[in-house]
């Protein structure tokens, strides 16, 4: 990386402005100095991975949409604050994390916001998939059935390195916990899991074992 | 499939929605909070709603007595409307949630039902201004119509089998003004497919109120709703949520919204860190002071806390908050003279609420704010912010 935090070369354009791949950290420290643009681009860089995540912790990919503006309205909000180099997306992911699970107050805190978000525009590749998206909530929605038997912070680390496959050093600095709590939380959460249902971990019968564990 | 639970595969927003999200991000982060515009639908709504109090007292003027306003208001009522009666009211259910099945997909809707057939709502949130009556686009303000005594007794008997279905997972709530503890201790957990994402209908039980709660995945610990209790919760969130839809007319005595006018506001003063009560009355106008001078003020003080990084609440410093419960008439007394200081910008078009000074570091600002009573003889806070 150079001295002014470019990395490699360019690698894409927006509007006028030849742009290159800026660092997280770089996008970051920029932010925090009020750079909206900088900020844009965190925003079109996580969006994706946060949306995912918040659809994989509340089952509806139209609250995990809102949720995705809520967290970054959040970041946005907490911009002064300091954090390790490259670790803005598990900073993101604890926001998140917060967000949905105090999901009642951050949606009332930020409902004047979300009133202007502008209604949908069509759009007929999304419509396509419409009906996998809604067999994508009703699987979402027999797993966080199983998930919710868990305490919520064993919920939280599962979800962190389970599904959206954060390192342990991550999940700790998203959750603000010890990187060794992780750990053991997420030992407990697969402990339980395999009580809830033993034939869970054995690879070729899991998604057959889930679906019988839910419609039992 | 990843971790040890099947979970569906990770998909984009659509690029444009991507698109949208990323304009109102940077729109929201650009404007100072107190220059935020309202939506243009907004403004015309306020314009209609200043159509209103010139009509309103032209009328009054004119000698009509009733003076109905037909859309819900933001703050105190124009001079001379007429307020709601009767003025006190019993209490049948207080139901408060976020719906899922309106057309935009989540509106924070509010609703008390008295036994005399009075049910008083409120909607948040976007698509607010597809209801006709709303205030603006971001509330309906509160809204009033009126059940007959068989409409409030279908009411009844659905929460009453709710609740017997719901029975593990009740507890008891003071019934008073405080904002009632959210995640709830014991919720029932609903999937996504719900017709509320979370919420919580509490019924009068003696000196307390009795609440089941609900909440979909990922917030707190719970217990999967049964089928059973799944259908008598959709019943309920749609017989208080949207009860035009399933009440035939015979259970209907005023099915007309009209806007719900308190009798009395309560009228209060938040600052952090805590002031005396002389400093904050120092900080409003002479004649607002005054008023307020002449009121019992109940002061109470508490935590003031804020969600970060991982963990659970933080405390960041302490907060204050005087009170004083005033008769509109007194209200519009306080809030006259305020008239030139900015409003909340946290509030604004949701709630009346003038900022007194700016907030200290990231603690929050003072203000004081205007807070409708309801029939049952409680206000209660307006979230905005």
């Amino acid at each position: 990386m150079s001295a002014d935090g470019f990395v490699g070369n360019p690698t894409f354009v927006v509007g006028h402005e030849r742009a290159v791949e800026l660092d997280d950290s770089v996008l970051w420290s920029r932010a925090r100095s009020g750079d909206s643009d900088a900020f844009g681009m965190l925003f079109e860089r996580h969006a994706r991975t946060i949306y995912n995540y918040c659809f994989h912790r509340v089952g509806s990919w139209a609250v995990a949409e809102d949720l995705v503006s809520i967290v970054f309205l959040e970041a946005w909000r907490r911009r002064q604050k300091l954090l390790p180099h490259g670790k803005e997306l598990p900073w993101l992911f604890g926001i998140a994390t917060n967000v949905v699970r105090n999901r009642r107050r951050s949606e009332r805190r930020y409902s004047a916001a979300l009133g202007r978000v502008p209604e949908p525009i069509p759009e007929p590749t999304f419509a396509d998939d419409s009906d996998q998206r809604v067999d994508d909530e009703e699987l979402i929605g027999h797993a966080l059935g199983l998930l919710a038997r868990l305490p919520r912070r064993e919920q939280e680390v599962f979800a962190l390195c389970a599904w959206s496959e954060l390192s342990y050093e991550d999940a700790a600095i998203a959750l603000g916990i010890p990187v060794g709590t992780v750990r053991s939380r997420l030992s407990r959460a697969r402990t339980r899991l395999r009580e809830l249902d033993p034939d869970i971990g054995h690879d070729d019968e899991r998604m057959q074992t889930v679906k019988e564990a839910i419609e039992r | 499939m990843r971790g040890d639970v099947s979970i569906p595969p990770s998909r984009d927003l659509p690029p444009s929605r991507l698109a949208q999200r990323r304009e109102h991000l940077l729109s929201e982060i650009a404007l100072p909070h107190s220059r935020r515009p309202l939506p243009r639908r907004g403004l015309l709504a306020l314009a209609a709603a200043a159509l209103i109090v010139m009509v309103g007292t032209a009328s009054a003027i004119g000698g009509v007595r009733d003076f109905i306003l037909d859309r819900g208001f933001i703050g105190l009522p124009p001079v001379g409307a007429t307020p709601s009666t009767p003025e006190n009211g019993e209490l049948v259910v207080n139901w408060v949630g976020r719906l899922a099945t309106d057309p935009v997909h989540g509106q924070f809707v509010r609703v008390w039902l008295y036994a005399d057939g009075r049910i008083i709502w409120s909607r948040a949130g976007r698509g607010s201004g597809l209801i006709p009556e709303s205030a603006n686009e971001l509330t309906s303000g509160y809204l009033e119509q009126r059940l007959a005594p068989e409409g409030v007794e279908v009411v009844r008997s659905e929460l009453a089998r709710l609740f017997e279905l719901g029975r593990a997972h009740l507890e008891t709530v003071a019934d008073d003004s405080t904002p009632g503890p959210f995640p709830f201790g014991s919720p029932l957990l609903v999937p996504a497919g719900h017709s509320s994402f979370f919420g919580s209908v509490e019924v009068p039980g003696g000196d307390e109120l009795v609440r089941l709660g609900w909440y979909g995945y990922g917030g707190p610990e719970g217990t999967p709703a049964t089928p059973e209790q799944l259908a008598a919760l959709r019943r309920v969130d749609v017989l208080l949520t949207d009860p035009a839809s399933v009440l035939p007319s015979s259970s209907w005595a005023v099915r007309k919204i009209r806007a719900y006018v308190p009798s009395h506001y309560e009228v209060c003063m938040d600052t952090s860190p805590p002031k005396d009560v002389s400093q904050l009355l120092s900080l409003l106008p002479t004649h607002a002071a005054d008023v307020l001078r002449g009121k019992s003020l109940k002061g109470s003080e508490g935590d003031l806390v804020e969600a970060r990084g991982g963990n659970d609440l933080v405390v960041i410093g302490r907060s204050a908050t005087y009170c004083a419960k005033l008769t509109t008439e007194e209200a519009r007394n306080v809030a006259g003279p305020l008239s030139g200081l900015d409003q909340e910008p946290n509030s604004h078009g949701v709630i009346l609420a003038y900022r007194l000074a700016d907030p200290v570091g990231n603690l929050s600002p003072t203000s004081i704010r205007f807070e409708p009573y309801f029939p049952h003889g409680q206000y209660t806070r307006t979230d905005s912010g």
